[in-house]
């Protein structure tokens, strides 16, 4: 089976309406982030890790359409329409991608639990940037609703941490 | 049609923080608005059409505002920049 792993990320992803972890660790609310823009969710509406790990996994299954330079944001777009905004450490821009490898690119087709990125985790708080990974619905508008489970540990690319309605 | 150009000072660009601001100011008026980096342009209100573009310090944008409240958005657009990038 592992043998047909490309062959099958060619055919359509399946929409899951769920939002897995991206490390492991707790989940934070939005609100409670040190940044206004992310507080005040004016690049929408999800939640954020604290990470334990330094393998970042993509959320849903979908198309990457944006890898920032710096490598600390991804950008992946659900097979219906949701554009997911994978933002690793607060004031991570600043790094120039010191700390960070991208492990997709534009276009490439991924799976909830399939690595986006590695981050290590040590260095970006030596460099005093916190180490929160948020995960955002940027287009918060195209769903009716969404629930959230603050609760316990989570672990990565298995634990469901949003799930919504379109 | 209304346009202006600028010269990004910040030197992170058009990062995820500033396009969100960016999409929110824009999104305040009917006129479409472009971002324009050489060749390429993006959709103002549009988050990873902006940053797509992957604007950095030192580049030269233009601003393009077209609609019934041109004028107004490019002039809010332009205080915008100055402010914050």
């Amino acid at each position: 089976m592992f043998g047909f792993k490309k062959k099958s990320k060619e055919e359509t992803l399946e929409t899951r309406t769920e939002l897995v972890a991206t490390q492991n660790g707790t989940i934070e609310k939005v609100e409670n982030l040190p940044d206004p823009v992310f507080s005040g969710k004016m690049l929408g509406d999800g939640f954020a890790v604290v990470p334990s790990s330094n393998e970042v996994l993509s959320p849903v299954n979908g198309t990457i359409i944006d890898v920032q330079d710096s490598l600390h944001a991804y950008g992946i777009e659900t097979p219906d329409g949701l554009q997911i905004l994978v933002h690793i450490g607060i004031n991570t821009v600043s790094l120039n991608g010191e700390g960070f490898k991208a492990k997709v690119k534009v276009g490439d087709k991924v799976k909830a639990g399939e690595t986006l990125a590695i981050a290590d985790l040590d260095f970006i708080k030596s460099k005093g940037c916190e180490t929160y990974t948020v995960v955002l619905i940027t287009n918060i508008d195209e769903i009716n609703s969404f629930n959230i489970n603050y609760d316990g540990n989570v672990t990565a690319g298995e634990t469901v941490v949003l799930t919504y309605e379109k | 049609m209304t346009e202006f150009n600028y010269i990004i000072k910040d030197e992170n660009g058009i990062h995820a923080r500033p396009a969100g601001m960016l999409v929110k100011a824009a999104a305040a008026f009917k006129s479409s608005v472009k971002i324009k980096k050489g060749e390429k342009t993006a959709d103002g209100k549009k988050l990873f059409g902006l940053m797509g573009l992957a604007v950095k310090g030192g580049d030269a944008i233009t601003v393009l505002c077209d609609g019934e409240d041109e004028n107004e958005a490019a002039v809010a657009l332009e205080k915008f920049f100055s402010e914050n990038l």
